[in-house]
């Protein structure tokens, strides 16, 4: 894969700083975006921009994902708002596929043709001379070269998503979307899938994932973008979001000898709002994980207890989740 | 391969399956079939009528339309039913270039089953009549009607999964009962367009009250039907680029 060249600059994107909906060089953006079916309202007002790397897009079921990627990738025309895609509205300048790849998470596949005809179909819409060659290296990307041969309609999920995968990839996009890729994947496709992405996002490519599967979105990912309710519930850095949840206390787990000895002299902090111990391990509640951070181990040092383990419980991108859901 | 042609080339494979040219394939020949029958046995004023009642009473108002309509509105109404059109659609392809591709796949592989079946007729209808002219007559009038048919059928295929109930309504309903007995609706009816274009390429010859009956207040002559099918495949890519350029993708 080679690098795509700089984007364009997006108009009405205020810079990063401002809000952590809006990336720093946007290559896809999304301006008070809202998409109606019938008196259902999918999408509202939903304002975020995306750029070079890898951004999770995350939300329960229901909660507007899948209608926000098409509309982004030019599949649904937005209600109201605009959508733009390197500088070009997707629905009214088709030349902008050119730089796009979409992996829908629908089946979208032709059962009759074999993975290799698919992949190379796809590059022959893409206007490619020798397709034969890019479906090769495509179908390489997702280690399915041995089973391209095979008609599509004999394929397990995991290696129809990982067709679509190729078919996307084919003409190398700058911008990359991908709709609950990992669906039906084992886990060596898994981890194969989520390596071809991030050598995607190390080299520049805008790349965006719709997944419920959040370990392995956490696995690749360093900027989430969650939606509840179809509206945008939470952007940025998964631990700057779970920072911002200021009315959720952290859950820190903390493994000591002797444990009750450190807990009595915990309660008195000012950063602890509440311990409960279960033998060795404490179960600590805090508002300021940096205090109790320093706390803690000077504490034990002055007391003589041994530590063995600090573990933050709750900023795991999980938890994270758990929390903008159950906040709806 | 230039986009265009590998759309086509896909198309045809995907509406054109074994059962499908089997079963058509078989509809098609069912005109030719009883012509054969009856000519062993008929005199050539018999063979003349059967041959005009078997073209332009069953084949082209009726085999050719069932046909053309099931496979034209099949062409995108399939990739959106199997959810194959984002497939399509996201590429860089203008919306026009995929709407007139769609168009010439549904005319080819409709054309492959109704000329097919044009073909074995016109061959026993010229060697009964002894003169080829038949042929050529019904191939033309054929790839007339399978063009005009497919231009209204394949938008419509997008727009709505009862395209095909719609298409038997428009043959039986519109086209048989009403555009024939209400005479100022024929130009409104593509069978006799294709219709026109036969007699008026037809040697003399054919059953003339079979003809008058079918043509209704149109007058035979291939010009003028060749030109109301350009104008309605030139109106049905115009539609049906509107369309994909427009409305959702789902």
């Amino acid at each position: 894969m080679t690098a795509p060249p700089p984007p364009p600059p997006l108009a009405n994107i205020p810079p990063p700083a401002a809000n952590p909906a809006y990336a720093a060089n946007p290559t896809i953006a999304a301006d008070s975006v809202s998409k109606f079916f019938g008196q259902k309202v999918a999408v509202s007002s939903v304002s975020v921009s995306f750029g070079p790397g890898i951004t999770g897009l995350l939300g329960p079921n229901g909660a507007g994902k899948t209608t926000l990627l098409r509309m982004l990738s030019g599949m649904l025309v937005p209600s109201e708002g605009s959508v733009t895609v390197l500088g070009r509205d997707p629905r009214q300048e088709h030349e902008v596929y050119r730089d796009v790849g979409l992996v829908p998470e629908e089946a979208s596949i032709y059962p009759s043709m074999t993975g290799r005809e698919y992949v190379e179909y796809a590059a022959t819409l893409a206007g490619f001379t020798k397709p034969r060659l890019a479906a090769s290296r495509a179908l390489g990307e997702v280690a399915l070269e041995a089973d391209a041969d095979r008609s599509l309609g004999g394929y397990s999920k995991g290696m129809r998503q990982r067709a679509k995968v190729a078919a996307a990839l084919v003409h190398e996009p700058t911008v990359l979307i991908l709709d609950e890729p990992l669906n039906g994947t084992d886990p060596v496709q898994r981890a194969h899938l989520i390596t071809a992405f991030k050598r995607l996002a190390d080299s520049g490519h805008t790349v965006i994932v719709s997944s419920h599967v959040l370990q392995e979105v956490e696995r690749m990912v360093t900027r989430v973008i969650a939606m509840v309710d179809g509206r945008l519930a939470a952007a940025g850095d998964i631990h700057a979001i779970r920072r911002a949840m200021s009315d959720i206390p952290y859950r820190v787990t903390v493994t000591a000898e002797p444990a009750r000895a450190l807990a009595r002299e915990l309660m008195g902090e000012v950063a602890v709002d509440g311990v409960t111990i279960e033998g060795n391990s404490l179960s600590i509640q805090t508002n300021d994980l940096v205090g109790l951070g320093t706390a803690v181990p000077s504490l034990a040092q002055r007391l003589g207890v041994h530590l063995t383990s600090f573990s933050p419980d709750d900023e795991s991108l999980e938890s994270v989740f758990r929390y903008l859901v159950a906040g709806r | 391969m230039i986009p265009t042609l590998a759309i086509m080339r896909v198309t045809a494979r995907n509406v054109l399956g074994i059962k499908r040219l089997l079963g058509f394939g078989l509809l098609a020949m069912f005109p030719a079939g009883v012509f054969i029958l009856l000519a062993r046995t008929a005199n050539d004023i018999n063979k003349s009528e059967g041959f005009t009642t078997m073209t332009m009473g069953t084949f082209l108002p009726v085999i050719l339309p069932i046909i053309t309509i099931v496979i034209s509105a099949s062409v995108l109404g399939s990739e959106r039913r199997g959810n194959t059109l984002s497939f399509l659609m996201l590429r860089p392809l203008s919306r026009f270039s995929i709407a007139g591709a769609k168009l010439i796949s549904a005319i080819v592989a409709s054309f492959v089953i109704t000329g097919a079946g044009a073909l074995v007729l016109g061959i026993a209808g010229s060697l009964a009549l002894h003169d080829f002219g038949y042929l050529t007559a019904l191939l033309a009038a054929t790839l007339i009607g399978t063009a005009g048919y497919s231009a209204v059928y394949m938008p419509l295929g997008y727009l709505t999964e009862r395209s095909t109930l719609m298409g038997f309504i428009y043959i039986f309903i519109w086209e048989l009962a009403l555009a024939g007995a209400i005479q100022g609706l024929s130009g409104t009816s593509i069978y006799r367009i294709s219709a026109s274009a036969f007699a008026g390429l037809a040697p003399a010859g054919l059953d003339a009250d079979l003809v008058d009956a079918s043509l209704g207040t149109l007058s035979a002559g291939a010009g003028g039907a060749v030109v109301k099918v350009l104008v309605l495949g030139a109106v049905s890519v115009a539609f049906t680029g509107w369309l994909l350029r427009t409305r959702d993708l789902t």
